[in-house]
């Protein structure tokens, strides 16, 4: 089973998330915000990272984060999922402007929208691990 | 140095020790520039044929004037010999990223320049006799609208100096008197006369300060204006970016702690915490639809007030296909309609219709209109959609053949929150907000929408929107367009 780092600030998500995952016997570390990142990522060494978008101190914290990770050669290569409460479908819900397709949108391998189903949510861990 | 406070009123008269502090933009200055030169080519050839016409034999019917050839002369060859200069000057100093300073000094000399062979051509054409001066205050005016307010008040002094210089010589004796009427006339009278003399150079340097003044004033005016736009103008993008923060910021916040709750009823439902009795199940899944449906209605609230702010300038549209847009949703469409079975028709693939549109906004509006016609369709109904381009609007038709809308609603479908009591009863689960989006975005697209419809026989919304012409044809008229070139 895999090692999984949780980031999100909200700790209803995270008991959720970590009720479903470590059920079917994976190993979670939770993180509520973006600071030392690489630091507690290189600690926890994760197969995968769930990360969200929102925090408290940045609307666009968990893009910023996503960027910083994949400028590490080594966690790079870690796959990261994005959860939001925010609809993907739009960089404009993001403050991003739908002219700019310069801008490195979404730096992930994959995004969810929150709430999610657990079958779905599993599904996808399983494919970016595998 | 000391400079005023910021908040103080600038003085009518500042002394600064830059030449363009203040005046136009770059850009605009290169632009000027190069229309010096081109204007100096046709002054070139003025005096050219001038010279041309000096030589040729008067016609019976025209006065007799005594000009010499050789002032045109001179001074086209000058002209002539100063604009290759400065072209090829120009093509260093305006092409690329000129700074300003460096423009300045290039249009200075191109106006002292202009002073000289002014100045030449005045003595050539009489001075006093001839009000060719007048080709100095053009040149007051574009140095008064280059320059800050003292480098173009010194300028606009050398100017006054270039333009009396023939007169004065002449009344000094300094040079031969030159006349284009009567030698003997001008030699005994106008040039030896103080009074006449100083009237007229007092009459140029009022004329010349009082043109300065005025261009000067209004295009302060104007530059303070110019700036308070800009800085206006800044604001507003500021706003904007602020207001779409806070918007994202509030989606976030309402939209979040209903995620929370509907993962926990997924988590329930799906048996993570142990297999729950039925009559819990049946809770949970109303539980579960009920979050969905005020998520609904939180996002369609929050997506209609940033709609009703929003206008094209900041809607971020850009070139799309309506087609592809209409494929996808009519796909989508499909899926809602297969547990009821109703179809949804799309006659043809349809021929591109390029727009200038938001995708995400066209989907929104798209989807509304779909699920509409599906949702009030009834079991094993058909929903027909057509898209026709037109030669300057795109027309999208969506035809149910449902429960319809009583005809004293039909005014009152795209009022938010409203719903016909027909459509309550056939389908309880709605926000009441889709309509009301609808319409938001078809004004944002500067398009119209239209319903018709019949109760208990369906109902037929139709969207026009401007559009824009294909590529092909674009590349078309850009290859025309080069090839004229």
């Amino acid at each position: 089973m895999a090692r999984i780092l949780i980031i999100d600030d909200d700790q209803d998500i995270t008991d959720n998330l970590t009720m479903i995952l470590e059920g079917i016997g994976h190993q979670i570390t939770v993180k509520a915000d973006t600071d030392h990142l690489l630091e507690d990522v290189r600690a926890v060494h994760p197969d995968l990272i769930i990360l969200d978008i929102m925090m408290p101190e940045d609307s666009q914290a968990g893009f910023k984060a996503a960027r910083l990770l994949n400028q590490d050669e080594a966690i790079g290569k870690i796959p990261v999922l994005i959860l939001s409460a925010v609809n993907q479908r739009s960089k404009l819900s993001f403050g991003f402007s739908e002219s700019d397709i310069s801008t490195d949108f979404m730096p992930v391998e994959a995004f969810i929208e929150k709430p999610v189903e657990p079958k779905i949510l599993i599904e996808k861990i399983n494919s970016l691990l595998s | 140095m000391t400079r005023p406070a910021a908040n103080s009123a600038p003085p009518f008269f500042e002394w600064d020790t830059s030449i363009c502090e203040k005046g136009l933009r770059t850009t605009e200055m290169s632009e000027r520039g190069w229309w010096f030169i081109r204007t100096r080519w046709n002054a070139t050839a003025l005096c050219f044929l001038g010279a041309l016409w000096s030589v040729l034999p008067p016609l019976e019917a025209t006065p007799r004037f005594v000009i010499d050839y050789r002032f045109f002369l001179v001074v086209g060859v000058l002209l002539a010999a100063s604009n290759l200069l400065y072209a090829n000057m120009a093509k260093y100093l305006i092409i690329g990223q000129p700074s300003k300073k460096r423009l300045c000094r290039f249009l200075s000399l191109q106006v002292l320049t202009d002073y000289f062979n002014l100045s030449i051509l005045t003595y050539g054409l009489g001075g006093i006799e001839t009000p060719i001066m007048i080709l100095f205050l053009p040149h007051i005016i574009l140095l008064t609208l280059f320059f800050s307010r003292s480098y173009s008040f010194v300028m606009t002094w050398v100017g006054i100096f270039f333009a009396s210089l023939p007169i004065l010589l002449e009344y000094m004796g300094w040079v031969p008197i030159v006349s284009i009427f009567d030698i003997l006339h001008k030699t005994n009278g106008i040039s030896s006369n103080l009074v006449i003399t100083s009237s007229y150079i007092l009459g140029i340097t009022a004329a010349f300060l009082i043109c300065w003044y005025l261009v000067g004033d209004i295009t302060a005016i104007l530059l303070t204006r110019e700036r308070q736009l800009e800085e206006a103008f800044n604001r507003l993008q500021l706003l904007d970016h602020e207001k779409s923060q806070i918007t994202l910021r509030a989606t976030h916040e309402l939209k979040a702690p209903f995620a929370a709750i509907k993962s926990y009823v997924y988590t329930l439902r799906d048996g993570y915490c142990g297999v729950l009795p039925d009559k819990a199940q049946q809770v949970i899944e109303r539980i579960g639809d009920r979050c969905d449906l005020l998520m609904e209605k939180i996002s369609d609230i929050i997506h209609l007030s940033n709609l009703r702010t929003a206008t094209p300038a900041n809607a971020g549209l850009t070139e799309n296909d309506l087609a592809a847009v209409v494929l996808k949703e009519v796909e989508d469409a499909r899926l809602i309609g297969k547990p009821r079975r109703v179809e949804v028709l799309l006659p043809a693939d349809p021929l591109p219709c390029p727009i200038m549109a938001s995708r995400e906004h066209l989907s929104t509006m798209i989807s509304n209109l779909l699920r509409n016609a599906v949702n009030y369709s009834n079991p094993d109904g058909v929903v027909e959609v057509t898209l026709e381009p037109l030669e300057q609007e795109v027309v999208l038709k969506i035809r149910d053949h449902g429960i319809g809308i009583p005809e004293e609603h039909l005014d009152k479908i795209f009022e938010e929150h409203f719903r016909s009591n027909n459509a309550v009863r056939f389908n309880p689960n709605s926000s009441g907000m889709g309509l009301a989006l609808v319409q938001e975005i078809v004004r944002l697209h500067d398009g119209t929408i239209q319903v018709s419809s019949q109760l208990g026989a369906g109902s037929c919304f139709t969207v026009t929107l401007p559009r824009l012409p294909n590529p092909s044809k674009r590349g078309d008229e850009h290859g025309q367009n080069s090839d004229h070139r």
